[in-house]
């Protein structure tokens, strides 16, 4: 498949930092493939690329990235701070002080040092732009074929039609990835809550903003963070994408860090604490610690952390259907398909075949996917492969078997190295005994999908729980019911039912409350360290999913 | 008779043409609200290099209005465009409150060239559909416009997208040019 490859010369190992102890916690990939590079955890979500698009060659192997990819490890590029006399370089093998010397006198040539340490940075972070054609698919989408002076303006702002040879010059300072002028117009209408867009040459650098683009940015490391949980196609996205497919793309990267996983913790992290947004400085990247964190959090010889992310994604895909390839993409994700069903796109026999795979693997998941139950109904997937054009049928929406109500789901990711935990994800390897080294834990993953009762039973559970006196605050005092009460008090509450408004559990601004709530009561415990991730009513929501 | 009279009426009332001159940092919605007007419909933009001029016809009057890319290092070539300015609009971005600062600075550098000294001034308080977004009132005062006796000004918020108060800034224009 030639997609298959212009992933793996984008995705050449080499570039990518190996998480140490990372487990492949979940079921073992579906069929024989190239080895995957080693942030690709999860083997479960990564469906072979579903981009049917024919790749052409010369793109490839005239692009500075192949060339990349046959250079030696780029160390500079993955690595900050190698020290070879005391003085730490950064990435751009430039101490800090040489640095700001350079940026001082010209900052400029500051800039452009410090992006020539990754060679990724001639390309878009987002739609990899850069080298080689890139078709603006969005004068077809959008405009008419007349041409009036405003037509021609609007054009224009379409962005350039050919980027051949034009390297990106906007920087989203937020994450610190250098994108093209299309990604770059994407990301303004983000917001700048949660990417702030400047330009290279427009906008003026002073010393910090250099520094901390040396520091952190640069589109390898950025994207191999943001990118962890992302099938394998995301390297190489399709090269007519449109807007709306590659707007929602950037929504789930960046907005709802859909993709984003820790990588490789150092042993002096506790608890990260829930993703906090800030637009001065690099997002992912930003270390908070838990003052107030109980000594459970901490016991033992190594750190734990546990990290925790909630997404919907129903929210971003109930619109409209994307793009057929960006779809199959989300759908491949574990993102689920709760508006858009498989089917939509399968016009041939190799689509739907794709498709099919998908549902196979969610189900593989055991996951309450509710794709997965439709096909159970309907007589075998085909039957959905043979009528490509149907349009959007009830089987398209998430249907509980029991009472035949629509319902979302959320998709939790759960990554720790928390041994109480990760024996919860089924593995082998760690129910099999601590056999691992218990100065550096396995990392797992544990990805499930829960609805908005789950949560409600779940923190019921909890409550009556912790009233019972299950959850020891110490052992030499004594606990009193007040004592229980302040605790029972500061777990995260949840949003009402929807009971005289059924409908309201599908707008947008429910889902994306409900969401939050979730995310806090599994942060709350999370800072709670392993005492709480030993309760019952804990291991029971997780044992389940 | 009537025919006579409508179109004496047009010719005192209809051949209004106002120059409007909108500036604001980058990423502000310029560019957004522009084509909002010209088209109602919002567009995708990419970011403004050099500038974008439309001719929007709104009540029979006609605002030529250019748009101007917001970059620091373009912000310099703006005072080419101040010659014959009725009516500055000046863009913010609501939800961006780290750059008030800087849109004030801005702001007042434009106001204290002589070339724009017969100008009105109306502000997009833009983006308010952004949770968060700073009300109108809050822009008025971190914008330092109540220090501004000599001149009309204006904050009307607005959301290019949805082209919420874009109407009613272009009416405030109408009913405060000098002619």
């Amino acid at each position: 498949m030639p997609a298959r490859v212009a992933a793996g010369v984008k995705m050449s190992p080499h570039r990518v930092r190996a998480p140490p102890g990372r487990l492949q916690s979940l079921a073992a990939a579906p069929s024989p493939r190239p080895p995957l590079p080693s942030y690709h955890l999860l083997p479960l979500l990564a469906p072979p690329p579903p981009f049917s698009l024919p790749v052409p060659g010369p793109r490839h192997t005239s692009c500075p990235m192949s060339a990349a990819a046959a250079a030696p490890p780029i160390a500079s590029a993955a690595s900050p701070g190698a020290a070879p006399d005391g003085t730490p370089l950064l990435p751009c093998g430039l101490s800090e002080q040489q640095l700001t010397r350079l940026a001082e006198a010209d900052a400029r040539e500051a800039l452009n040092t410090v992006l020539a340490a990754d060679p990724f940075n001639t390309r878009c972070a987002d739609c990899h732009a850069g080298v080689g054609p890139f078709p603006s698919a969005r004068s077809r989408h959008f405009y008419p074929a007349t041409i009036s002076p405003t037509e021609a303006a609007l054009r224009r702002l379409a962005g350039p039609d050919d980027h051949r040879g034009a390297p990106p010059r906007w920087v989203s300072v937020t994450f610190g990835t250098v994108l093209c002028t299309r990604c770059a117009g994407i990301h303004r209408s983000i917001g700048v809550d949660v990417t702030r867009v400047r330009g290279l040459d427009l906008d003026t650098w002073d010393q910090a903003s250099i520094t901390q683009l040396a520091r952190h940015g640069g589109n390898t490391r950025v994207n191999t963070r943001l990118l962890a949980l992302a099938p394998s196609g995301a390297w190489s996205l399709p090269e007519n994408v449109s807007y709306h497919a590659m707007h929602k793309w950037t929504l789930l990267k960046y907005k709802h860090l859909a993709f984003s996983a820790r990588i490789a913790p150092e042993p002096s992290r506790k608890v990260p604490p829930p993703r906090s947004r800030s637009t001065s400085s690099f997002d992912s990247e930003r270390e908070l610690e838990y003052e107030d964190l109980p000594p459970a959090a901490c016991e033992g010889t190594s750190s734990y952390f546990v990290e925790i992310a909630v997404s919907d994604p129903r929210t971003l895909m109930a619109n409209e259907a994307l793009e057929e390839d960006l779809h199959t993409v989300v759908v491949a994700t574990g993102g689920g398909s709760s508006a858009i069903g498989p089917s939509r796109s399968a016009s041939t026999a190799s689509e739907a075949s794709v498709c099919s795979d998908i549902s196979a693997v969610t189900e593989g998941a055991s996951s309450p996917e509710g794709g997965a139950e439709d096909r159970r109904d309907t007589p075998g997937g085909a039957s959905s492969a043979a009528s490509p054009d149907s349009p959007p049928t009830p089987s398209k929406r998430r249907l509980n078997p029991v009472s035949s109500e629509n319902f979302t789901t959320y998709l939790i990711s759960i990554t720790t190295n928390m041994p109480a935990v990760a024996s919860l994800s089924g593995d082998r390897e760690l129910e099999a005994g601590p056999s691992f080294d218990v100065h550096s834990p396995p990392v797992v993953t544990m990805l499930f999908r829960k609805r908005y009762s789950d949560f409600r039973a779940f923190r019921r559970a909890l409550v009556e729980e912790i009233a019972s006196g299950a959850l020891k605050i110490s052992d030499e005092t004594t606990t009193t019911r007040a004592d229980l009460d302040k605790l029972i008090d500061r777990i995260p509450t949840l949003p009402g039912r929807t009971i005289f408004a059924p409908s309201e559990r599908f707008n947008e601004t429910v889902i994306e409350k409900r969401r939050k709530a979730f995310s806090s009561l599994l942060n709350h415990i999370a800072a709670g360290g392993v005492a709480w991730w030993c309760l019952a009513s804990v291991r029971d929501f997780l044992a389940h999913a | 008779m009537g025919s006579g009279m409508s179109r004496a009426l047009a010719k005192m009332f209809g051949n209004k043409e106002l120059r409007i001159l909108m500036l604001g940092l980058d990423a502000a919605g310029k560019t957004s609200i522009l084509y909002k007007l010209k088209l109602g419909e919002s567009v995708q933009t990419i970011p403004t290099v050099g500038f974008n001029v439309e001719t929007v016809t709104f009540k029979n009057v006609r605002f030529n209005v250019w748009d101007v890319g917001g970059q620091d290092k373009i912000r310099p070539l703006w005072r080419h465009y101040y010659a014959g300015t009725q009516g500055l609009v000046f863009v913010i971005d609501s939800a961006d409150s780290e750059r008030l600062e800087e849109a004030r600075t801005e702001l007042h550098r434009i106001l204290g060239d002589k070339e724009m000294r017969d100008a009105v001034l109306l502000v997009f308080a833009n983006k308010q559909d952004i949770e968060g977004a700073a009300t109108p009132a809050m822009i008025t005062e971190r914008l330092g416009l109540q220090k501004l006796t000599d001149r009309q000004w204006y904050v009307q918020p607005s959301c290019a997208i949805q082209g919420t108060g874009l109407a009613e800034g272009l009416t405030w224009l109408n009913q405060n040019v000098k002619q």
